[in-house]
């Protein structure tokens, strides 16, 4: 019962905090080939765990938290703590279960493998 | 009446109870509101970056993303820093392209600081798409405690 309060309030403060970071809208590259969908987003400063992404419904929602110090300090600021989020409609036939992400330098790089069904297949023509 | 002043009261309160919400509202808007970054814009003050003093350096920090360390030059000469690179966001081969935003193949960005900085001992390091410049500042501008004899 309390551990399951500590991690409603876990979540609580979660929210909390994220709904005060800045929204930002990330920019993105995104490519095709036969194989897959190949999604590059900009995420400068953001953690390999604050970043959540979902395929729900043929949406795919990308959220990256990006948590700094406040520093009193500072003398020219130009960036902080905010949250990236883009949300995008993906086609039918990707395969959801293979899809893959990694973080590279602050670049976040989505692979969105189609499934087989949709995959292009040349039809051999048999002699009649 | 005593009516008429209950409605009025009421009516008061109502009005109350609205321009609370409203100002929620406002605070909720300039909150989620981007105050310097907006989501399009990096076009004169791009890469975006924050200065800090802290007494015996100055740290900058930039956001380059994607960008390597070869990628980067810092030139620094007394109190003026210049910033350039460039990045391959090449499209990889035999894929066809949906979108490309993230194209910004050079940029240079110089600006004079507002102290002079010992140059020689100056580092620098990029973790996860930030670039993290050290430039500690040149003995003479440091600020001194003076003793009384």
């Amino acid at each position: 019962m309390t551990e399951e309060n500590t991690a409603v309030k876990a979540e609580k403060a979660n929210l909390v905090k994220s709904q005060k970071l800045r929204a930002l809208t990330p920019s993105v590259d995104i490519y095709e080939n036969s194989e897959e969908i190949l999604l590059f987003a900009d995420l400068p400063g953001v953690k390999k765990d604050d970043i959540t992404i979902d395929l729900d419904n043929g949406q795919l929602t990308v959220v990256g938290n990006r948590y700094m110090d406040q520093e009193k300090d500072m003398q020219l600021e130009e960036f902080g703590s905010a949250q990236f989020r883009r949300v995008f409609s993906v086609p039918q036939g990707i395969d959801q279960t293979k899809v893959d992400a990694e973080l590279n330098d602050g670049v976040l790089k989505l692979h969105l493998p189609k499934s087989e069904s949709v995959k292009p297949r040349r039809i051999e023509v048999r002699q009649g | 009446m005593p009516t008429q002043l209950l409605d009025l009261q009421r009516m008061l309160s109502s009005m109350e109870a609205l321009r609370e919400r409203m100002n929620a509202l406002n605070g909720e808007f300039y909150a989620t509101t981007p105050r310097y970054e907006s989501a399009w814009g990096f076009a004169d003050n791009w890469p975006k970056m924050n200065l800090l003093d802290t007494g015996d350096q100055i740290e900058i920090q930039v956001e380059l993303p994607g960008f390597a360390k070869e990628d980067i030059h810092i030139k620094v000469q007394g109190n003026y820093l210049e910033l350039s690179g460039s990045r391959k966001t090449a499209c990889p081969n035999g894929y066809t392209v949906h979108r490309q935003e993230r194209e910004n193949p050079t940029f240079t960005r110089s600006m004079t600081l507002p102290i002079e900085v010992d140059s020689g001992k100056a580092t620098a390091s990029i973790k996860e798409g930030i670039l993290h410049l050290i430039l500690p500042k040149s003995i003479a501008t440091r600020p001194q405690q003076i003793t009384i004899r």
